[in-house]
């Protein structure tokens, strides 16, 4: 009993570290990014930044609320030699971890980093929208709130050689919550979490346990690669895409604390392949998802009955489930997000290993 | 003509750097600053300098209290001049120049770098003297750091046999390596055969340790578990009776850019598929001798996950207290002790061990990695540790 209360004590004592980090309004100036990852944004300028190497996420606003997509064309040959060169560092050396589109101005968003171990380097830069030039983008005078995502316990023994961190695979920010799925580089604890925003100190958020029966029989917790959300019968659902490559609809309303839920296989999109991005859109009012992968090029999957699809369930040759097709145009996307209802920008690698960004019109 | 000389690190404190709009300073800010300075303090202060033939104008590198900051020294009117960096790898024609802020200081022009300047790196300065002027370029070359080669110094599982449903490698290297794009250095061979393809979870930000010196390789969930489409298409990833290799390629080069330039190789046979969950009951406990310093020992009938066995386990007395000392885990993972810093007092002890705890299939105390939901539906937990007594007697 005793020892009950020592953990109650301990909870009570976490719970309080966490609300003071999470429940304060801090001047940006305060954020140092030791590692930077998924980055994505909310409304009205508001900038989500993943920092895994601290598990926390930085919700920043920007002030960047002004001016217009209309008439932005991105485009920047060789990008990650750009970054190289700001960084001041060799092309190799250097990581774009993820982009972000600002959905009011068309500005681009990049999470970067330079070197490893102690040397690491990480900041986000951002690309004007109408002139394509970079800039380091400036903490100062912005205002933040942070949460910390809830680590392992640390054996007391062991104090100082925790090197335990969780990847944090994508985030986005859906109907008032931050979701952000990740995957422990030790224990096997891949999940999605949901928070609610503005964070407070009550809730560092829940994490949420995503099983689809491949074959009705055995459960799986296989990490989401990337997801995004999308509207079925005015319910928000996300749609989440895992290694070789079932595509899974997952209601947000069933997202409740600590609990499992059943997402629904609702397309099964091939083997030997990862997807790496995606972006949900709508075009002659009929909703697509765009879908970038490592083996089998940029997917446009048609969502027309995302909410109707039958369960994939049994054992299925090729590929099976919702209609898709494959866009010739574009290959070598890594990442991608939307620009604007009719426009997106990609970044693709070419074959000579140099990055791209450019504008498309979304297929 | 390039010359290199030591400088004498300059003594301005950090603290009076501080941009004006900061005007509390945190325990944080102190403890970063506290940081900066010891990691300044680890830099080499370097100076190096290039001086083209007939003109006085010259470019230095020089430790100052930002870091290492780039200098042009002797021009007429410094206030007029611009200076702008690029790394020797980045085209000046097409490229931006590197962040960073020039001032003048004392006379010289001074161009502190956003981010340090990398040791063994190789720098363009551009240096235009005034509007009218046609600009001037320097090159100066940061020392590198010293040759020594890195290298895998260790590997986990270290067990010669293991489980068809292993789950994860830790591959440690004894210096930070390179990130970014590591999955092409890294091969899981079957020996006498071919490459087996795709083997490891590829994710973007990849499995790093918080020091860049442990990666941790997934190997692809889908590929393990029963029923799943990854595994009924390619097979599984290790399959029983074989024997592989994982290879880390010569090429890879640390985070200093030097490559291993020496192949590692892993070779271990594999035996059959390991669902048993570990089960603190079957742990056999050393228990030390009172007044000793003894390690405490905890055997395992099956090896257990490396990384995991440091956080898990946790020994307390019966006031409580946490035991303090050194733990270390051996035998190939199926040993667990802790070096007191005290000597052991007579009482009961306890040792609580997370749920979590996983063996090296992703089989943790509290769940089996693979359920079959026909066969066995989850009890929810009730208590996410497990406990065991020892006592030392009088």
């Amino acid at each position: 009993m005793k020892y009950f209360s020592m953990q109650c004590l301990l909870g009570v004592m976490i719970a309080l570290a966490i609300g003071l980090n999470c429940n304060r309004s801090e001047a940006a100036d305060d954020v140092k990014l030791t590692s930077a990852g998924p980055i994505a944004f909310g409304p009205g300028g508001l900038l989500l930044v993943s920092d895994p190497m601290q598990a926390t996420i930085y919700a920043i606003e920007t002030g960047d609320t002004k001016g217009t997509v209309e008439g932005v064309n991105i485009d920047v040959e060789d990008v990650r030699g750009k970054v190289a060169s700001l960084m001041g560092a060799k092309s190799d050396d250097v990581r774009i971890n993820d982009l972000a589109i600002n959905p009011v101005n068309g500005t681009v968003y990049l999470s970067v980093s330079r070197g490893s171990g102690t040397a690491e380097i990480s900041t986000i830069l951002t690309i004007d929208p109408k002139s394509n030039s970079f800039n380091e983008f400036d903490f100062a005078g912005k205002k933040s709130t942070r949460t910390i995502l809830p680590n392992a316990a640390e054996s007391k023994q062991a104090r100082g050689v925790n090197q335990r961190l969780e990847a944090i695979t994508d985030m986005a920010f859906v109907d008032g919550q931050v979701f952000v799925a990740g995957l422990s580089n030790e224990e096997f604890a891949s999940n999605l979490r949901a928070i609610s925003y503005p964070f407070n100190n009550t809730d560092s958020g829940s994490s949420i346990e995503i099983y689809h029966g491949a074959h009705g029989k055995f459960e799986t917790r296989s990490p989401i690669r990337t997801f995004a959300a999308m509207t079925v019968d005015d319910e928000v659902n996300l749609l989440a895409a895992y290694t070789c490559t079932p595509l899974v609809r997952i209601p947000v309303g069933q997202l409740q604390p600590e609990t499992k839920v059943k997402g629904t296989t609702i397309a099964e999109l091939g083997n030997r392949n990862r997807p790496l991005d995606m972006v949900v859109y709508k075009k002659d009012k009929k909703d697509y998802a765009l879908m970038a992968n490592s083996a089998r090029g940029v997917m446009k999957i048609d969502l027309s009955n995302a909410g109707t699809q039958a369960a994939i369930t049994t054992k299925i040759d090729g590929t099976e489930g919702l209609p898709y097709e494959t866009i010739k145009d574009l290959t070598g996307v890594m990442q991608l997000d939307g620009l604007s209802p009719t426009q997106g920008v990609v970044l693709i690698r070419d074959e000579s290993g140099k990055e791209h960004l450019k504008t498309i019109i979304l297929p | 003509m390039m010359e290199l000389k030591q400088m004498t690190p300059m003594t301005r404190i950090a603290v009076l750097n501080l941009r004006p709009a900061t005007r509390s300073v945190s325990a944080f800010q102190i403890c970063m600053l506290v940081l900066v300075a010891c990691l300044n303090q680890m830099c080499p202060r370097v100076s190096g300098q290039v001086s083209s033939s007939g003109n006085r104008i010259q470019a230095v590198v020089e430790a100052r209290a930002d870091g290492n900051c780039f200098v042009v020294q002797n021009l007429q009117d410094p206030s007029a001049a611009r200076v702008r960096v690029w790394h020797s790898d980045s085209n000046i024609e097409t490229s931006p120049s590197i962040l960073g802020a020039s001032s003048v200081d004392s006379g010289e022009l001074v161009f502190t770098p956003r981010f340090p300047v990398q040791l063994g790196a190789e720098y363009v300065i551009l240096v235009q003297p005034d509007p009218d002027a046609e600009p001037r370029s320097f090159r100066i070359v940061i020392p590198g750091e010293s040759e020594l080669r890195t290298e895998v110094v260790n590997f986990f599982p270290s067990a010669d046999q293991l489980p068809e449903n292993t789950l994860r490698f830790y591959v440690q290297f004894s210096a930070p390596m390179q990130k970014g794009d590591i999955y092409r250095y890294i091969r899981l061979k079957e020996v006498g055969g071919k490459d087996v393809e795709l083997p490891f979870l590829e994710i973007e930000q990849e499995f790093w340790s918080r020091d860049s010196k442990r990666l941790t390789l997934l190997l692809d969930p889908g590929r393990i578990k029963r029923g799943l489409k990854p595994r009924e298409e390619m097979g599984p990833v290790l399959a029983a009776g074989k024997t592989y290799e994982l290879i880390i390629d010569q090429n890879w080069t640390d985070a200093s850019g030097h490559e291993l330039g020496k192949e590692f190789a892993k070779r271990f046979q594999v035996i059959a598929e390991d669902h048993t969950q570990p089960d603190p009951a079957t742990w056999k406990i050393a228990v030390p001798t009172v007044g000793s310093r003894e390690p405490l020992q905890i055997l395992f009938p099956g090896p257990l996950d490396h990384a995991m066995l440091f956080l898990a386990i946790n020994v307390v007395d019966s006031g409580s207290n946490d035991v303090m000392g050194v733990v270390t885990v051996s035998e190939q993972e199926k040993k667990w002790s802790l070096l007191p810093i005290q000597n052991w007092k007579p009482g009961s002890y306890k040792i609580s061990v997370s749920k979590d705890l996983e063996d090296n299939s992703g089989n943790s105390i509290g769940r089996p990695f693979d359920v079959d939901l026909f066969e066995k539906t989850e009890s929810p937990e009730s208590t996410p540790m497990v406990e065991l007594e020892f006592e030392i007697p009088k």
